[in-house]
């Protein structure tokens, strides 16, 4: 129940989107961020061409980034925005004209078109930031999915520490629901 | 065996609604030998529908029809309700908790408070009491009736160490209408942690599964699943004769009724009410006060999380696992009238907490980046959290319409929630969170984030009862002060709110209307 979105839509898509797929197989603490261009696609584009996939890519490890992540579950975000655009005109545009919108590196009156996906860490941040204020509906969208599709990626979260469905484990009883070992006995 | 009644037979009474307040009074007058026709407009699910996912849950068990908050209210979903047999009582998280004797008389206790408009209620705490306890034992309520307390979980653990090093006193892991062992034909906890997505296995209390086959059975109960009335209907001289519905294919039906009881949650009791405006009723039914829809209340809510310095993995475990009451009482002193609760709550996920305490909460690195991942998201497993909730002031203009022209799926305007704040409301959470955040950083907390309220959850009042016919729209039995055959059954009943999460309260209410009720129509009185 993520309330944090202040429309409906937004609401339901934040809790409602399940992850499929994908295996993370990077491990905790293993480190090593593996760059947007060396990620193999697990999955077919139905709307959104391969520039705006990986500029948005490279947008969701910039929202929420975790060194423990390879780009897998990364990807998938992106792959359930790409099936939402093929169902939705408006979406699409939305994304695919943000992507591009990202893809300026500017400087007072100057500007150039460079990929957002090939520009560096610190220029990716300053155009992320443009966004979100200048195409806040674009840079919600992709925030709000993100959300949404990483942390609701079983694999994410129970790496995070979140140990999802326990009825087929019969709960917590006998599995640590009283285990805290660090608290000082209450008097 | 459940049975099935003509939409012709004048003799039956019609509810709306089966969720806390419909679905026991339903199972009361059943018992009693009194014929009973429910209409709810949510589906009827069972135990294998419900898994331990939030997402899912949410979108097979919330009231998603279109609502607009205005105010101080999440403009597109000022509320978190059910719209599913059993209603909100297949989320909730199972506190059971009475009122104390002065929150009965809020307006003599408080006194007048500017801005608000406070009234006693036309009961109190004595002649509740036997009906308290008729509920706790329905419900099973922990800590009443010889029924031991649950364990506490590491949340709770946590919360009840820093409040005893605050010196609070009054902690303990409440009073939950949830099964320490079997009971009713339902099973002990397992400690899932999901309550608040429905309890899988049955050992919360539900009217889902513990009031309604029980209704059946009686062969006095038909529940009618999918059927959302649009409209009561009455005769010249005023007195309500049945509703119309539509039918799980959306054909428009009209089931006549003796009686009819409205139990739709705040929102939709005086949304249908005023739905069913006629030539007689310009203004909507039981509103010659004009008080329908006013006077809604939610509780004064918040949240606390604290990131602590070792695991808590806040998820294992009964949602809300304990309580500190030290702050409950009436006390002047504090600067604001009634009290508030703490109560634990984890967070529904990773998913939710990166998104609400960001999102909620001022206190962060932002709302995305590597600082907040860092600091908030990845300390998921340390986090500890409560809930705040408190008494909060009715006011007049924080009340429920309907819009001029937006139509829900059904072709009925859609209702408008508006609610504003009260001072007494501003200066309770203040404190709440002072208090709330202590009691963390007393167990050694390093740094704790506060959250505004989350969709109204404890939606009440918006029909209430007064002793005075042009104060309120019902009497103390329920009945409206217009219509004696039209009642009002769930929590717009109340006066005023109290600091006690509501449903124990609304469910002994409706004990006490069926027997009002089954007395009224023995003696022929409506
Ligand atoms: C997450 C969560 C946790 C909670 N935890 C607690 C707790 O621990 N303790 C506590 O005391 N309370 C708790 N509550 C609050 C509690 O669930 C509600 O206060 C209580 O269920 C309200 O009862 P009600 O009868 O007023 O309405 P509901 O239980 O909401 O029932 C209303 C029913 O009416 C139906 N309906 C509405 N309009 C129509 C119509 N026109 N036609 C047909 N049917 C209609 C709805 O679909 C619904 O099923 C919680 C609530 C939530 C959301
Ligand atoms: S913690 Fe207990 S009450 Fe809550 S869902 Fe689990 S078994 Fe049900």
């Amino acid at each position: 129940m993520d309330f944090s979105h202040l429309s409906r839509r937004t609401f339901l898509q934040g809790t409602g989107t399940t992850a499929a797929g994908v295996a993370i197989t990077g491990t905790l603490g293993a480190g090593g961020i593996a760059v947007a261009e060396d990620a193999s696609w697990a999955f077919e584009p139905k709307a959104l061409d391969e520039t705006t996939i990986r500029g948005l890519i490279a947008m969701a490890r910039q929202l929420y980034p975790h060194d423990f992540l390879d780009d897998g579950p990364y990807v998938q975000v992106v792959a359930g925005l790409d099936s939402s655009a093929a169902d939705d005109a408006d979406l699409q545009q939305t994304l695919t004209d943000g992507v591009s919108g990202l893809g300026v590196v500017v400087s007072g009156d100057a500007s150039h078109a460079v990929p957002f996906h090939e520009q560096s860490r610190g220029l990716q941040l300053r155009a992320m930031k443009r966004a979100e204020t200048e195409n806040n509906a674009f840079f919600e969208a992709v925030r709000g999915a993100t959300l949404g599709g990483l942390y609701g990626n079983p694999e994410v979260a129970a790496a995070l520490g979140f140990e999802g469905s326990a009825v087929e484990h019969g709960g917590y009883l006998d599995r640590g629901f009283d285990d805290i070992d660090w608290l000082p006995q209450s008097s | 065996m459940a049975r099935t009644y003509d939409l012709s037979d004048d003799s039956v009474v019609v509810i709306i609604g089966s969720g806390a307040g419909g679905g026991t009074l339903g199972h009361e007058l059943s018992e009693k030998g009194i014929d009973v026709v429910c209409l709810e407009a949510g589906p009827r699910l069972d135990l294998g529908d419900i898994v331990n996912d939030w997402g899912e849950m949410g979108a097979k068990l919330s009231w998603n029809d279109k609502r607009i908050g205005t105010g101080a209210l999440n403009p597109g979903y000022p509320l978190w309700v059910c719209k599913t047999v059993g209603g909100t009582t297949v989320h909730w998280a199972g506190a059971s908790l009475r009122f104390q004797e002065h929150e009965w008389k809020a307006r003599t206790t408080y006194g007048d408070i500017a801005g608000a408009t406070l009234l006693d209620w036309p009961i109190d705490a004595a002649e509740m009491d036997p009906y308290y306890s008729r509920a706790e034992d329905k419900m099973g309520t922990t800590g009443t009736h010889g029924i031991p307390r649950l364990p506490g979980n590491n949340n709770y653990k946590v919360m009840e160490y820093g409040a005893k090093k605050l010196g609070y006193q009054t902690v303990h892991t409440g009073n939950m209408s949830i099964n320490p062992e079997p009971r009713d034909g339902r099973p002990s906890c397992l400690q899932l942690g999901f309550c608040m997505a429905g309890c899988a296995i049955g050992a919360k209390w539900s009217i889902l599964y513990s009031e309604v086959p029980k209704a059946e059975a009686t062969g006095h109960f038909e529940l009618r699943p999918d059927s959302m009335v649009v409209r009561i209907v009455h005769d010249d001289s005023g007195k309500a004769t049945g509703v119309e519905y539509l039918d799980a294919d959306g054909n428009l039906q009209m089931q006549k009724a003796r009686i009819v009881a409205v139990a739709g949650n705040s929102v939709e009791t005086p949304r249908l009410l005023l739905n069913s405006a006629s030539s007689m009723f310009p203004d909507g039914m039981a509103n010659s006060s004009g008080q329908v829809g006013r006077n809604y209340m939610r509780h004064l809510t918040a949240t606390v999380y604290a990131v602590m310095p070792g695991p808590v993995h806040f998820d294992r475990g009964t949602q809300m696992a304990g309580i500190v009451m030290d702050e409950v009482r009436h006390d002047d002193s504090r600067g604001f009238a009634g009290g508030y609760l703490m109560e634990t709550l984890p967070g529904f996920g990773v998913a939710a907490i990166a998104g609400n305490v960001g999102g909620m909460s001022i206190d962060t690195p932002g709302t995305w980046g590597r600082d907040y991942t860092r600091e908030v998201i990845e300390n998921y497993r340390n986090m500890a959290g409560m809930w705040l909730v408190g008494e909060d002031m009715p006011q007049a203009d924080n009340r429920v319409t309907l819009h001029d022209t937006e139509k829900d799926q059904y072709g009925l305007p859609v209702p408008v929630v508006h609610f504003d704040e009260h001072p007494n409301d501003l200066a309770m959470r203040n404190h709440a969170y002072r208090m709330g955040s202590a009691v963390y950083e007393a167990a050694g907390g390093s740094k704790s984030y506060e959250l505004p309220p989350f969709p109204g959850t404890h939606n009440l009042g918006t029909c209430r009862m007064s002793a005075n016919a042009d104060e309120g729209v019902c009497g103390s039995s329920g009945a409206t002060h217009d219509i004696p055959n039209l009642f009002i059954s769930d929590g717009s009943q109340f006066t005023t709110g109290a600091a006690e999460n509501p449903t124990l309260t609304i469910v002994a209410l409706a004990i006490r209307q069926a027997e009002l009720m089954a007395e009224a129509m023995r003696t022929n009185s409506i």
